[in-house]
C-alpha cells in the first residue's frame, strides 16, 4: 500500500506538468489575446494600443520563454503571477477567492449525502413500490435536468411570482446566516445532480445486499427489520459510496464554476468564467492547475480509502 | 514532546467497521435533516408598492408601441409620446414633488479594470460621477449643456473659448481639495497620447484625435477660469465630442504623484461623488462634499447638488440575476432591453419601461480587400438582402433603414431616399453576380463571424438567409467570443478569413454625431476592421504595396469626404456634404452596407425613479443619460 501511495505521488507532479502544457498551448492556439479584448472591446484598434498592451503583459515574449517563466515562478515561489486583465496578484485574489468556492463544495457533497443517502435507501427498502418509483423518476430527474437550467429559475422566477429574490447580494461571514443563505442556494443545486447519483448506487448496492444469504441469515434469526437494514445491509452498501463521493468532490468545483456566476459569489469559478472571456491566461492557467491538484488529491484519497475499507481490494 | 490535543485522534486506529457505521449514521442523520430543514427561512421584505406614475407611462408607452403603421405615423407617434412624456413629467413634478435622498441601486456585469477615465471608456460610470466634463451633448435636444463650463464660444472654425463656472473644486482628496482651474482641463485633454503610448489607452482615437493634441493644437489659459482650445484643424463635432466620458477633467498633481496614470487612484477629479468602495462586488459613491450646483440649471444639470445621496454599483455577472434584482426592486436599472422583453415588465411593479425614438447603427461589414475589385458583386450583395424584411422579421416592424449618420441627426438621409438608394432586387442581384463572376471570385461561398457575446443573431441568419437563397451563394458560420472576433475581425487585410461581418454598435453612444460614418472611411474603423487601407493610412508601411493598391482608390475617396463633413463647420453646409457622402456610400456599396436599424429602444429602470432622462440620451455616454441626471430623484 505504502509503495502504492508512493507510486501515485510521484506520478503527481508530471501529471500537473502535462495539465499545464495542455492548458498552456490550447489557451494560446485559440485566435485572441488580453490585448484584443483590452482594446478591442473599448473600440480602440489602434495598433499602439495593441502594441503597448502586449508588451506590458509579456505576451510579445517568446512563448516557450512565457512558458518556463510562468512555470518556474510556480514551481521555485508558488507565484501565479499577475492577471492580464484584472491587474491584481493572482495569488492574493486566490487567497480570497478559494475559500468561498471551498464552502460551496464542502456544503454540496453534504446535500448530496443528505439527498442521496436516504433517497437510496427508502428506494431499495420499499423496491418495486410506488415510492420507489417516484424516489428513481426524481433521482432520474436531478441527473437529468441542468443544473444551470434549476438555478437561473431558482434566481428568476421567485422575483416574477412574488417580488423578491431568495438569493441575497454576496457578504462574507459577517452575517453569516445572510451567507450561508448565500451558499447553500447553489450547493443544493448542484447537489441534486450527485444526490441522483448516489441515490442510485446506495438503492443497487443494497438490493444486491439485500438479496444475499447474510441477509437472509439475519432475518431467519428474526432480527427485525430495521436493524437488518442497518446493520447488515446499509454498512457494506457504503463501500461503493466511497468512490462516488470521491468524484462528487470533483463535480462540485465544475459545478460551482456556473453557479458562481449566476448567484453572484466571488469564487474561483466566477473567476474563471471572467477570464476566460478577458484571454486572462494567467488566471486560466491558475485555476486549471488548482483544479487539477485537486482532483489528483482526491483520486488518490479516495483510491487509498478505497483499498482500506474493503478489504479485498490490494494494491 | 506533550502530545497535543488532536494527536490522540491522529493516532487512533479507527476500524472499518466504525467508520461504516459513522456513514450509516450520518446517512440517518441526513435524512433526518432533510425531514426538518426544508422549512422556508426567506423573510425577504415584501415587493414595493405599487407606483401609479410608472403604471401610466407603462401604458403610454404600450399605447405608443402599438400605433406603428407607417414611417410618417411613426414620427407623428414619436412626437406624440415625447410631448405626453413630457407633460406626465410636469403632472408627476406638480403632484409629487421632489425628494431628496436615497440611494441609486447600480449593476454591472464586471469590475474597471483601470480607474483613469484617459485609459478607458467601458464603464462610464465612474466617469460620469467622479468627475465632471465641460458639458455634456444631449441627443434628443441636440443641444450642449455647460458642466464644469457655464458659457462657451467659437470665434473661428478652429478656436473654442470657454469660461469656467465660479467656485469649482476637487474632492477633499485630490490636492487637498483646492480650485478646479483652466489649467486642470487643458492638461487633462493633453494626456491622451501619452495614455495611448505609455498605456496602451483603450480610448480611441476618434474620440479625442479631433483635437489635434498631438498635431500642433494648444491650450491657453489666460486666467484660472478661461480655456481657449486652438485646434489643429476645423471639427464640426468639437462642441458634442467635449461631453465624451472621456474628457473627463482631472487633478494634475494626483496624476503626477501615479506617475502619470490613475490606475488605481480614485477620487482625482471635482464630480458630484467620490468613491467610497471599491472591490470584487462593486463600487459604492457618496457625495462629494466640495461639490455645488451650476449657476443656472441646464439640462439635466441643476443649481445644486444632485437630488440622490449615494450610488452603490453591484456586479451582477448573470443577466437574470440582474433581471430579477430590477423586478424585486433590488435594482433601479437593468438597461436596453427588446420588445418582448419590455412585454414581460408590463404590470411589474417595481419596473419602468421608458421608450423612446432609438439612435441605432447596424452596419454589414464587407472585407474591402476582397471586394475592392468587384462592383458588381457588392451591388448584387446589397440588391439580395431583403431590406424591408429585416424591418418586419428582425425588428419587428419596428424598424427604419439605416444610414451613415445616425437616426437621431437632421443630417441622415430620409427614409424615402434611403429605399430609393437601397434597393431589393433579387433577379437583378444574380444577374450582377453572374456578371461579375461571383462563383469564381467565391468558388467556395462566403465566411461571416458570429460573435457569441452579441444579440443580433436574427440580424445575421435573416441576412444569411437572404443571401442564399437570393443570390444561391451559402455563407459558412464562424461563431467567435470577444477576443476571437476581435483577432478575426483585426487580422492584417489579405489574412481576415471572413467575407463579411454583421455588427450592431453602441459607439453612437460614445461619440455623439459622426461616430457611425468612421465605420465607413480608413482612419476610422474603416481600415483596421474592414481592411479598407490607403497609402496615407499610418499602418499601410506594414503591408505589401500591392495590398494598399486595391483599397486605396475608394479608401482615399471616402476619407476625402469625411475629412471635408469635419472641416465644414457651417451646419446647413455641413448637412450638404454628410447627405452627398452618404450617397456616395449607398451607390458605391464600399465596403460597409448599413442596415435597417430599431426605431423604437425600450430601456428598464426602476419605478421609484422620477425625472428619469429620455431616450435615446438615457444611456448616452456623452450625455451620459442617467448617470448625469442631476435632477433624477428617488421617490418613496
Amino acid at each position: 500500500m505504502q509503495a502504492y501511495i508512493i507510486r501515485r505521488l510521484i506520478l503527481v507532479p508530471f501529471t500537473l506538468l502535462l495539465i499545464s502544457i495542455i492548458v498552456f498551448i490550447f489557451m494560446r492556439a485559440v485566435p485572441g489575446d488580453a490585448a484584443d479584448v483590452r482594446c478591442g472591446a473599448a473600440g480602440n484598434f489602434d495598433q499602439q494600443c495593441f502594441d503597448v498592451v502586449r508588451e506590458e503583459l509579456g505576451l510579445n515574449e517568446n512563448k516557450v520563454n512565457q512558458y518556463f517563466k510562468w512555470l518556474g515562478d510556480i514551481v521555485l515561489r508558488g507565484d501565479f503571477g499577475y492577471s492580464l486583465s484584472q491587474v491584481s496578484h493572482i495569488n492574493e485574489e486566490l487567497g480570497k477567492r478559494i475559500w468561498n468556492t471551498a464552502q460551496i463544495g464542502i456544503l454540496s457533497i453534504a446535500f448530496t449525502l443528505m439527498i442521496g443517502i436516504p433517497v437510496g435507501m427508502l428506494s431499495a427498502v420499499r423496491s418495486g413500490t410506488m415510492l420507489d418509483y417516484v424516489l428513481r423518476f426524481l433521482a432520474v430527474m436531478g441527473l437529468s435536468v441542468p443544473n444551470f437550467w434549476i438555478a437561473t429559475l431558482v434566481v428568476i422566477f421567485p422575483a416574477v411570482w412574488w417580488g423578491v429574490r431568495i438569493a441575497p447580494d454576496w457578504v462574507g461571514w459577517e452575517e453569516p446566516l445572510t451567507h450561508l443563505q448565500i451558499l447553500a442556494i447553489p450547493a443544493f443545486i448542484i447537489a441534486l445532480a450527485g444526490g441522483g447519483t448516489i441515490a442510485r448506487i446506495v438503492r443497487s448496492s443494497m438490493l444486491e445486499v439485500l438479496r444475499s444469504d447474510q441477509v437472509r441469515t439475519a432475518r431467519a434469526k428474526g432480527l427485525r427489520e430495521s436493524a437488518v437494514v442497518s446493520r447488515h445491509v446499509f454498512r457494506p452498501s457504503m463501500i461503493a459510496l466511497f468512490t462516488i463521493v470521491g468524484l462528487q468532490f470533483s463535480l462540485a468545483l465544475g459545478g460551482s464554476v456556473i453557479m458562481e456566476s449566476i448567484f453572484n459569489i466571488p469564487g474561483m469559478g466566477l473567476w474563471v468564467i471572467s477570464a476566460v472571456g478577458e484571454r486572462d491566461f494567467m488566471i486560466i492557467q491558475a485555476v486549471v492547475v488548482i483544479f487539477a491538484a485537486w482532483f489528483l488529491l482526491i483520486t488518490l484519497l479516495v483510491d487509498v480509502a478505497y483499498a482500506w475499507v474493503d478489504p479485498r481490494i490490494r494494491y | 514532546m506533550a502530545e497535543g490535543y488532536w494527536g490522540k485522534y491522529w493516532r487512533r486506529r479507527v476500524s472499518r467497521r466504525r467508520v461504516l457505521a459513522g456513514g450509516a449514521a450520518v446517512g440517518a442523520g441526513a435524512a433526518a435533516l432533510v425531514a426538518v430543514g426544508c422549512g422556508d427561512d426567506d423573510d425577504d421584505d415584501a415587493a414595493a408598492p405599487a407606483a401609479t406614475q410608472a403604471a401610466r407611462a407603462t401604458e403610454a408607452a404600450e399605447q405608443a408601441a402599438e400605433a406603428e403603421a407607417t414611417e410618417a405615423a411613426q414620427a407623428a407617434e414619436a412626437e406624440a409620446t415625447e410631448a405626453a412624456q413630457a407633460a406626465e413629467a410636469e403632472a408627476t413634478e406638480a403632484a409629487d414633488p421632489i425628494q431628496r435622498g436615497g440611494t441609486f441601486q447600480h449593476q454591472k456585469s464586471a469590475q474597471n479594470t483601470t480607474l483613469d477615465p484617459s485609459v478607458t471608456v467601458t464603464d462610464p460610470t465612474w466617469t460620469a460621477l467622479t468627475y465632471n466634463h465641460l458639458l455634456g451633448y444631449s441627443l434628443v435636444e441636440e443641444e450642449a449643456w455647460g458642466d464644469a463650463a457655464n458659457g462657451w464660444e467659437q470665434p473661428d472654425a478652429t478656436t473654442l473659448v470657454f469660461n469656467l463656472e465660479d467656485g469649482l473644486k476637487f474632492n477633499p482628496n485630490a490636492a487637498g481639495g483646492r480650485d478646479l482651474t483652466s489649467e486642470d482641463v487643458a492638461f487633462s485633454y493633453s494626456r491622451f497620447p501619452s495614455s495611448l503610448s505609455d498605456f496602451g489607452s483603450e480610448v480611441n482615437q476618434l474620440q479625442w484625435g479631433w483635437m489635434g493634441v498631438d498635431r500642433g493644437a494648444s491650450f491657453d489659459t489666460p486666467d484660472s477660469q478661461t480655456l481657449t482650445i486652438n485646434l489643429a484643424f476645423p471639427w464640426a463635432s468639437a462642441i458634442p465630442s467635449l461631453g465624451s466620458s472621456a474628457m473627463a477633467i482631472v487633478n494634475r498633481e494626483m496624476v503626477e504623484a501615479a506617475g502619470g496614470g490613475l490606475h488605481e487612484v480614485p477620487n482625482a477629479g471635482a464630480g458630484a461623488y467620490m468613491f467610497e468602495n471599491i472591490d470584487e462586488t462593486g463600487n459604492t459613491y457618496v457625495r462629494n462634499p466640495n461639490y455645488r450646483g451650476h449657476s443656472t440649471a441646464r439640462g439635466r444639470f441643476t443649481d445644486e447638488v444632485p437630488y440622490i445621496d449615494r450610488w452603490e454599483d453591484a456586479i451582477i455577472v448573470d443577466q437574470a440575476a440582474r433581471e430579477a434584482r430590477l423586478i424585486a426592486g433590488d435594482s433601479d436599472v437593468l438597461g436596453g432591453i427588446d420588445k418582448i422583453q419590455a412585454q414581460l415588465f408590463d404590470g411589474e411593479e417595481n419596473v419602468q419601461v421608458i421608450q423612446g425614438p432609438a439612435n441605432d447603427h447596424a452596419i454589414m461589414e464587407l472585407d474591402a480587400f476582397k471586394w475592392a475589385q468587384h462592383p458588381l458583386l457588392r451591388e448584387a450583395v446589397s440588391l439580395a438582402i431583403d431590406w424591408e424584411g429585416i424591418i418586419d422579421v428582425v425588428y419587428d416592424g419596428e424598424g427604419i433603414r439605416g444610414a451613415p449618420v445616425g437616426p437621431a441627426f437632421s443630417q441622415v438621409l430620409p427614409q424615402d431616399e434611403i429605399r430609393e438608394l437601397q434597393q431589393f432586387d433579387p433577379a437583378r442581384a444574380r444577374q450582377l453576380w453572374d456578371q461579375g463572376g461571383g462563383d469564381d471570385v467565391f468558388p467556395d461561398g462566403l465566411v461571416t463571424v458570429i460573435p457569441t457575446f452579441a444579440s443580433n443573431t436574427r440580424l445575421i441568419d435573416f441576412i444569411v438567409q437572404s443571401i442564399d437563397e437570393n443570390l444561391g451563394v451559402p455563407t459558412r458560420q464562424e461563431p467567435a467570443d470577444l477576443a476571437t472576433y476581435v483577432a478575426l475581425a483585426t487580422a492584417p487585410p489579405s489574412e481576415k478569413i471572413w467575407h463579411y461581418f454583421i455588427a450592431g454598435e453602441n459607439s453612437l453612444s460614445t461619440i455623439p454625431d459622426y461616430n457611425a460614418l468612421t465605420h465607413y472611411v480608413p482612419n476610422g474603423y474603416g481600415a483596421i476592421f474592414g481592411g479598407l487601407y490607403t497609402f496615407d493610412h499610418v499602418l499601410s508601411a506594414f503591408y505589401e504595396d500591392e495590398i494598399i493598391a486595391v483599397t486605396d482608390e475608394i479608401g482615399s475617396e471616402l476619407q476625402g469626404r469625411y475629412d471635408l463633413q469635419g472641416a465644414t463647420v457651417d451646419p446647413e453646409e455641413r448637412k450638404e456634404v454628410l447627405q452627398d457622402m452618404q450617397r456616395y456610400i449607398f451607390t458605391n456599396f464600399c465596403c460597409v452596407l448599413p442596415l435597417p436599424v430599431a426605431s423604437i429602444q425600450y430601456y428598464a429602470m426602476g419605478a421609484r425613479l422620477r425625472n428619469v432622462p429620455a431616450v435615446p440620451d438615457i444611456a448616452n455616454n456623452a450625455s451620459m443619460g442617467y448617470r448625469r441626471a442631476q435632477n433624477m430623484w428617488i421617490a418613496g
